[in-house]
């Protein structure tokens, strides 16, 4: 299931380990471009390429309350769009 | 013997002589109402409208001119016992007991005045002649007829006691209510003493005394105390005492004015102080009336006698020795047996073995008694009748409301306060009787306590009010229910939620406790957890893929990085100390892995999981927020019906594969930790309860049926049982959840669970069974009559599944037996 394979065991947390917790849970990734993605996170990798499923795209635009929303099954991030990975609080 | 220059030496009747021109009780007596002595009835036998003011308390002469023939009692009594002896040590116990109590500080006065023969003698005649009566009530010695009668004219109802119990009464007893009043009366009284030639009648200070029992109307007093006093004394089981006492203990009666009375502290404050001047001017009086004459000898006695009531009231100390109590005791045994054979030396040997029985009996008695002083005895009456006191007595205790509507005759003499102090009368009429309700003297206890309990309810409820909480840890128990808050029949709280709300409380309590829990217990972070569940998931990938290349693994990594032996814990500990990995199974991804996992775990390592989970059910989050009962619109939300959906793919699954493998004595011990850990009927709500329930119930089952148990096995089973009946029962039906059926086919764990109940059960545990989910049995069929037929087929079956097991089958009109 989990794309990445945890090899490392060490205790001492990696940056990316936070990440790793994640695996499963519904996360918010913000990305380039006023755009927002909210979903499970399935895996990912050291180049914050990540998978999402149920995932929901916002995209905010001038003018606009409410953001527009859109719905994916599944869906790949490129990394170097992310600029930001959260634990969704709900 | 020789106190303060006396001659000891000289005949008792000329000391009785003397004092004869102390007082005139003629006069003294004089102005006072006897008929409206409420008390005299106890005292003197029910003939006070009798007495008038003639009569004779030494019992010389029956009734007539008694006051005219005042000389012959003293010196009857004087002649008769003529032991010195006794006379001091009934005396000599006077003023241990007083020095008792009121400390040594006046103790040289004491001293002097200790022993005033004039005193001595009456009380040694009473002694005896309480002794003769009831020497004569059991023979019949015509020589002493006469002296009987007149003692019976002042102490029939004493018959039965033994003469000196009041005597042998520690302090507390001993000190009869002295009412305000009467020192009032005294102070009126020194106009009309007697000039000193007149003889003296010796039962004077007596005589006042009697008179505590007039009500106070009229002289100024507030009619608090009096009433107070003598309830309290006869609140206690030694009601009769004092009675007894006071005639031949007149000092003590000063005493009272300490004690606190129910009403106001001010007035009775006053009332002290007023007593106490009045009592120095009768004093003063005294004083100078006694010196006029030109005995010496006889006013210094009474002044002496005086300054001994009155000392006490400055000196507000009390120091009971049990020594002294004893020392009491045992003289006054002396005592008794010395006059006992005096007096009865003429009875046959039966009867005199009778006397010393009821002697001893006595004495067994008596031993303890008075241990409580009437300060200590209101302090618990009040307290008690704090437990009682309610609000609204109307609504809160309506059935003795209605009790009374239907027995009118209860507490109709006090209409006005009826409404306040109906409990207490109730209280009363139940408790009064004991007293004996059969004579006359125990209905005037009865009212005399009566008054006392209203005036404690109403104290007790100004308080209450104040502070409620002071009732808890009371004398007596703590009732939290009320009319207005019963107690509640169904309560259906996690213990987790109980101790959650214990612990926050000790919190606050008591921070460093918590301090030192939290410091002996690791506390988890959610991110603590993920990263445990991390590792563990990386564990099985690894146990996983080496497997694909060598076929012996080592497991124990895995098993360590599962930390299920980390940290025990049990339901309702503090979330973020649960052992890890049951807070692992609040998880999706663990549980997805569950089944993997399992695969690589040995049975005993199964065991162990299985315990800790059921240890901690209510820890789980499918249990701890999975009931209905903890949401107010009674729905279990979305993500949390999702997690259960989970549950039940995953870990049911597991669960079941790995009872298959459990022992019947295994199971049973899972049963009853999961009994013992969590609340049950909480758990019985939530579906993963019921259906881990189901799974060790059924699995019991078949073990049953195939047989082979052990008779131990069988009773500890049928034990359980009962253990796990008992916390369901009368709370079955609140394990369907309400509006969980939107007419589509209902779950049917719920009827697994009862089927696999029912199967377990006797007869008469189907019965309660069917008793208590009849209703949703019915509704079932009604609704199912509403359906189509493919889903009303699915939901009839569903309810066969239960009723099949008590042999019976259901369609959507009517319930059959099963052919």
């Amino acid at each position: 299931m989990s794309a990445v394979q945890t090899e490392t065991k060490s205790q001492l947390l990696e940056p990316l380990d936070l990440i790793r917790f994640q695996l499963d849970e519904v996360v918010i990734v913000k990305l380039r471009g006023g755009r927002e993605m909210k979903g499970r996170l399935q895996g990912f990798d050291s180049h914050c390429n990540i998978v999402l499923s149920e995932a929901e795209e916002y995209i905010y635009s001038v003018g606009d309350e409410q953001p527009q929303t859109k719905k994916t099954e599944m869906v790949f991030v490129r990394g170097d769009s992310v600029i930001l990975i959260s634990p969704d609080s709900q | 013997m020789s106190f303060f220059g006396f001659d000891p030496t000289g005949p008792p009747q000329s000391r009785g002589g003397q004092n004869e021109e102390a007082y005139d009780f003629e006069n003294t007596y004089n102005g006072l109402d006897e008929a409206d002595d409420a008390l005299n009835d106890e005292t003197f036998g029910g003939v006070s409208g009798d007495i008038g003011k003639d009569f004779d308390f030494g019992g010389v002469s029956s009734g007539a001119g008694a006051g005219a023939v005042p000389v012959a009692a003293p010196a009857a009594g004087a002649s008769k016992s003529g032991i010195s002896y006794a006379q001091a040590a009934s005396s000599t116990n006077d003023e241990d007991f007083m020095n008792d109590l009121w400390g040594t500080s006046n103790a040289p006065r004491n001293e002097e005045a200790s022993v005033p023969p004039v005193v001595s003698n009456p009380n040694e005649r009473k002694v005896l002649s309480l002794e003769e009566i009831e020497a004569q009530l059991t023979a019949i010695d015509p020589m002493q007829q006469q002296q009987q009668q007149q003692q019976m004219q002042f102490h029939p109802q004493y018959g039965v006691m033994p003469p000196r119990f009041g005597y042998m009464m520690p302090p507390g007893g001993m000190m009869a209510p002295p009412p305000p009043g009467q020192f009032q009366q005294f102070g009126n009284m020194p106009m009309q003493m007697p000039p000193m030639g007149l003889p003296l009648q010796q039962q004077q200070l007596p005589i006042p005394e009697q008179q505590q029992q007039i009500p106070p109307q009229g002289q100024g007093q507030p009619p608090v105390s009096i009433p107070t006093q003598v309830i309290k004394e006869q609140n206690s089981s030694q009601a009769r005492m004092p009675e007894n006492d006071i005639p031949s203990q007149p000092p003590r009666k000063v005493d009272l004015s300490q004690f606190p009375v129910l009403g106001s502290k001010d007035s009775q404050h006053q009332q002290h102080q007023q007593q106490h001047q009045q009592q120095q001017q009768f004093q003063e009086q005294l004083n100078l009336q006694s010196q006029e004459p030109h005995h010496h000898e006889i006013p210094q006695e009474l002044q002496q006698q005086q300054p001994l009531d009155q000392a006490p009231s400055h000196q507000h100390s009390h120091h009971h020795h049990p020594h002294h109590q004893q020392q009491q005791v045992q003289r006054q045994h002396q005592h008794q047996h010395h006059s006992f054979h005096q007096s009865h030396e003429d009875l046959t040997p039966e009867q005199q073995e009778k006397m010393a029985r009821r002697q001893e009996k006595v004495q067994r008695i008596v031993r303890y008694s008075g241990i409580m002083n009437p300060k200590d005895k209101d302090f618990v009456t009040r307290f008690q009748l704090s437990q009682i006191v309610t609000e609204d007595p109307y609504n809160e205790d309506f059935y003795a409301q209605v009790f009374k509507v239907i027995h009118p005759k209860v507490g109709n003499n006090n209409s006005q306060q009826q409404s306040n102090n109906s409990i207490a009368q109730a209280y009363l009429e139940q408790s009064g009787h004991r007293l004996g309700g059969r004579n006359k003297r125990a209905d005037v206890a009865l009212q005399r306590m009566q008054q006392q309990v209203q005036k404690a309810v109403t104290v007790a409820r100004e308080r209450s009010k104040n502070t409620p909480h002071v009732k808890e840890g009371a004398l007596g128990r703590f009732t939290s229910a009320s009319g207005k808050k019963p107690r509640q029949k169904l309560e259906i709280i996690s213990r987790a939620a109980q101790r959650e709300k214990e612990r926050a409380e000790k919190q606050t309590n008591n921070e460093e406790q918590t301090d030192v829990e939290s410091s002996r217990l690791k506390t988890y972070s959610r991110k603590d957890i993920l990263n445990i569940l991390e590792d563990i998931i990386g564990n099985l990938m690894n146990v996983e893929g080496e497997l694909r290349t060598q076929s012996d693994v080592d497991l124990d990594k895995l098993w360590e990085s599962l930390r299920v032996l980390e940290q025990p814990s049990s339901s309702g500990d503090n979330e973020s100390e649960v052992n890890p990995f049951i807070q692992c199974l609040s998880f999706n991804k663990c549980l997805k892995v569950l089944p993997r996992l399992f695969k690589f775990l040995n049975r005993e390592q199964i065991l162990t999981i299985v315990t800790l989970v059921m240890s901690n059910l209510e820890n789980l989050k499918v249990i701890k927020d999975g009931s209905y009962t903890t949401y107010n619109d009674k729905k279990v939300p979305e993500s949390i019906t999702k997690l259960v959906d989970t549950y039940s793919l995953t870990f049911s699954k597991v669960l079941m594969n790995a009872v298959q493998d459990f022992r019947f004595n295994e199971i049973i011990g899972l049963l009853v930790i999961l009994i013992e850990h969590n609340n049950v009927s909480f758990v019985s709500t939530t579906k993963i309860g019921l259906n881990i329930l189901t799974t060790f119930l059924s699995r019991a089952e078949l073990i049953r049926g195939e047989g082979g148990i052990s008779a131990t096995d069988l009773s500890e089973w049928s034990s359980c049982y009962d253990e796990l009946f008992t916390s369901l029962e009368s709370r079955i039906a609140a394990i369907f959840p309400p509006n969980s059926t939107d007419g589509s086919g209902e779950d049917p764990y719920i009827w697994q669970f009862l089927a696999t109940l029912s199967l377990g059960g006797k007869l008469s545990h189907q019965r309660i069974i069917v008793d208590e989910v009849r209703d949703e049995i019915f509704g079932v069929m009604n609704k199912a009559k509403l359906l189509d037929v493919y889903r009303k087929q699915q939901l009839l079956a569903n309810l066969n599944l239960y009723l099949v097991v008590m042999g019976l089958v259901a369609d959507e009109n009517e319930i059959k037996e099963l052919s």
